[in-house]
């Protein structure tokens, strides 16, 4: 099998948390909105710890296991057939992941920037970018989310700070929006917003060790809690609760009001650039890991075959959905309200039968 | 190999991206800088479109004489169309069909609608959908125009030298500067027509005819009157631009109940902090018939205290500002230590007579244009108990209580006033 190269902490975290974040750019904080209220910016931290809680599960398989990734510990627990159809399923959900992700990149991009542009032309313009990305492998993937994370940043930082000529801070009360028993329950439940954290499992083997695991996951999911958190009160600052929920792209909208007179405003392009370099990085990243199960499922040695079928998968599968709204209230909010069973759940049962069947990696010290 | 296939694949992807086969020309539009919605008598509206001529002449009337033609009808720089339609889509799509270049909003700075119009309820169904129209920005301005928008329209003109577009973001900026009207856009109309916290405010514009400065008539006799009580289109003037902001309208809902003038729109702006600095002018405390304008600046940023425990809401406001003495027109001596606070109680006063005043006539209107309901909303910690609280409604049997603490800072160029010498001696 092509060996995928190692990577440090930064790289890692660099990718993990703008494939976590970018998903706060799109529809999901108005859906949020309708759901919570003002608590939003609270509620993704209850989803955060719900995810740091979950990840410890994978954290305790791959300490069980050291030196070795998720498909070759499900390979050793759960035999090689159980391991397959396992796999499957899992490579299966990333590879919707991607294509409801890209879909909602298109339709939002269609409806503020280029609404006259077919939606296949936008979509086929991106896939190219992720076969080149996927030719040149996870190392080239990490490495360059390295490498813009510090611009990405510098770019979020900047819209936030232009936009706080529109804050209304007292936007946040009633504090507990809802109930805060809905809000537990959607934090609970949205901490699908987190599940890619679980990709960490995938590429194990190209990371230093598990004592590095444990702690690319742990600072992956603060960060990326912080980050997003910031963004949903910052949204929440600029619209109130009961207009937040109606709109695209509240992050988009809120670059949009930035108006510092003549020479000032206009500043969307900013958030623009966010958007598309998150989510080639994103979906790259997820599409990549999909294939690197896929390989390993099959004893596929070179990826570069499957690439192209892959991808024409991901585009078809991206076609699926009608419209915007299908993507938005069904797809995407179907995906964050019980993701978490496709992406935690596993570990543990894995954890599980390994404990049942006694199963453990070759060295527990190393 | 490997080499001219990349060379080959990136000069193909090339083709893609370049657009050309649906590319538009900044030539080929015909951008729309205001727009006007009155209620239409062949199609439920009647849309008014000012399209400035981008041409040889740089899109300014500064060629023109002075810039403006005396008929407002003609206003050569600009195109104005004016058409009934259903909605904005349809009446583009007619006007479309007779323009060469496509009318688009990208740069649209102004939406006008009628006072009739705002009146009738029908905001929601006008203004409100704008919002999801992809080229118009929530930045853009909002109008409520008292008669046609029409007119108001057909009257807009640049500043001699400028765009249209230059003279109408300067003309809204000039609302922080002395606050006589608000300054409302698309993303307000939005937010406050569904907002629990509080009403809705719009810009009030007219045409002003220049018939309100009166050319006969006695003198002027009297304790001089409250700068800026006026609204737009009863300024006492001449010259100048033919529109005007001044006042503001206020809204329960989607619907105009009624409006402020300039004068109350100054303290609104001032409890809202819409207004951190301004000039304001009040009647010499010894001489009435005179004034002492005087420059103020927020000095704290204002404390509002929504007391919900009675039966009615109890709203405390407390102001700290400070400020210049520009001019003392009496020529009384209040530079002294001992009479500066003449001056600062009588500002007091003003101030706190002012709110109040305006406060009672915003009740009235069942409108809380202070925005108070967002700290009213403090006190509750769900939404559902916010919402059944109905803050809106529980505005009008509120009770305010208002406190300034003003202070004079400087009193200009001059330290001392000393009296004028005539035959008669001293004055």
């Amino acid at each position: 099998m092509t060996n995928e190269g190692k990577f440090g902490y930064h790289e890692a975290i660099s990718v993990l948390v703008i494939t976590i974040v970018i998903n706060a750019f799109f529809t999901s904080p108005a859906i949020l909105v309708g759901l919570v209220g003002t608590t939003g910016w609270y509620m993704t931290l209850i989803s955060m710890l719900t995810s740091m809680f979950a990840f410890m599960f994978l954290y305790l398989l791959l300490k069980r296991f050291p030196n070795k990734n998720i498909m070759e510990i499900s390979d050793v627990v759960l035999g090689k057939l159980g391991s397959a159809v396992f796999l499957l399923l899992f490579a299966g959900f990333l590879l919707w992941t991607a294509s409801i992700n890209m879909r909602e990149f298109t339709e939002v991009l269609k409806v503020y920037v280029l609404p006259t542009t077919p939606p296949s032309l936008i979509m086929i313009l991106f896939l190219i970018t992720i076969v080149v990305f996927s030719f040149l492998g996870l190392e080239t993937i990490v490495r360059f989310a390295k490498f813009i994370i510090y611009i990405l940043g510098a770019g979020l930082i900047l819209v936030i700070l232009l936009s706080s000529q529109n804050f209304e801070t007292k936007n946040l009360f009633p504090i507990l929006g809802y109930g805060l028993d809905i809000t537990l329950l959607h934090g609970v439940l949205r901490s699908s917003f987190y599940g890619e954290i679980v990709i960490i499992g995938v590429i194990a083997s190209s990371l230093q060790g598990f004592k590095e695991i444990k702690r690319i996951g742990l600072s992956s999911l603060l960060i990326s809690g912080v980050i997003t958190s910031l963004c949903l009160m910052v949204f929440t600052f600029v619209f109130p609760y009961n207009v937040g929920k109606e709109l695209t792209s509240p992050m988009y909208e809120m670059a949009a009001l930035i108006n510092y007179g003549g020479f000032m405003q206009r500043m969307e392009p900013l958030f623009l650039f966010l958007w598309n370099f998150g989510s080639f990085i994103e979906i790259s990243f997820i599409i990549y890991t999909s294939l690197m199960i896929y390989c390993h499922i099959f004893r596929i040695d070179d990826k570069r075959p499957v690439i192209l079928p892959m991808v024409t998968t991901l585009y078809s599968l991206s076609l699926i959905p009608k419209s915007i709204i299908e993507v938005t209230s069904g797809f995407v909010q179907t995906m964050r309200s019980w993701g978490w069973a496709f992406y935690y759940i596993p570990p543990v049962i894995i954890l599980i039968v390994a404990l049942i069947r006694k199963k453990k990696g070759e060295s527990q010290n190393a | 190999m490997r080499k001219p296939i990349l060379i080959l694949f990136c000069l193909i992807l090339s083709f893609f991206i370049t657009g050309c086969f649906d590319s538009r020309e900044i030539g080929d539009f015909a951008y729309v800088t205001a727009l006007g919605i009155d209620q239409g008598i062949s199609d439920t509206f009647r849309l008014t479109f000012q399209i400035p001529k981008f041409g040889q002449s740089g899109g300014s009337s500064a060629e023109k004489e002075g810039g403006g033609e005396g008929d407002g009808g003609k206003n050569e720089e600009m195109e104005v169309i004016t058409l009934d339609a259903s909605s904005l889509l349809s009446a583009v799509s007619i006007t479309n069909s007779n323009l060469s270049k496509d009318p688009n909003f990208m740069h649209l700075k102004l939406i006008v609608i009628s006072e009739e119009l705002a009146m009738s309820d029908m905001l929601d169904e006008t203004i409100a959908p704008l919002i999801r129209y992809r080229h118009i920005r929530r930045t853009t301005n909002i109008i409520v125009s008292k008669g046609k928008a029409e007119e108001f329209i057909k009257e807009l003109q640049p500043y001699p030298g400028e765009l249209i577009t230059t003279t109408l973001e300067e003309l809204f900026e000039k609302s922080k500067k002395v606050g006589y009207f608000f300054n409302s856009t698309l993303n307000d109309v939005y937010c406050e027509i569904k907002s629990p916290y509080h009403a809705l405010l719009l810009t009030y514009g007219a045409i002003n005819k220049e018939d309100n400065l009166k050319s006969e008539g006695d003198l002027f006799k009297g304790e001089s009157k409250i700068p800026g009580n006026f609204y737009a289109g009863e300024v006492p003037r001449k010259g100048g631009p033919k529109i005007e902001l001044f006042g503001t309208a206020v809204f329960d809902g989607a619907k105009m109940t009624g409006k402020i003038t300039g004068f109350e729109t100054q303290m609104l702006q001032l409890v809202r902090g819409g207004l951190n600095f301004g000039p304001f002018s009040i009647p010499d405390p010894e001489r009435p018939d005179v004034v002492i304008p005087l420059d103020i600046t927020e000095f704290e940023k204002r404390d509002i205290k929504v007391d919900l425990s009675g039966e009615k809401p109890k709203i405390h406001v407390k102001l700290k500002l400070e400020g210049d003495i520009v001019s003392i027109q009496s020529g009384i001596d209040y530079e002294k230590p001992e009479r500066l606070p003449i001056v600062e109680d009588a500002f007091e006063k003003y101030l706190i007579k002012g709110i109040k005043d305006t406060f009672e006539k915003c009740k009235e209107m069942k409108a809380d244009v202070f925005n108070f309901g967002t700290t009213a909303a403090l006190q509750f910690w769900t939404i559902p108990e916010w919402e059944e609280y109905n803050w809106l409604e529980k505005f009008s049997q509120s009770e305010l209580e208002v406190e300034v603490d003003f202070t004079v800072r400087r009193t200009g160029k001059l330290l001392q006033s000393e009296p004028i010498i005539s035959s008669e001696g001293k004055e």
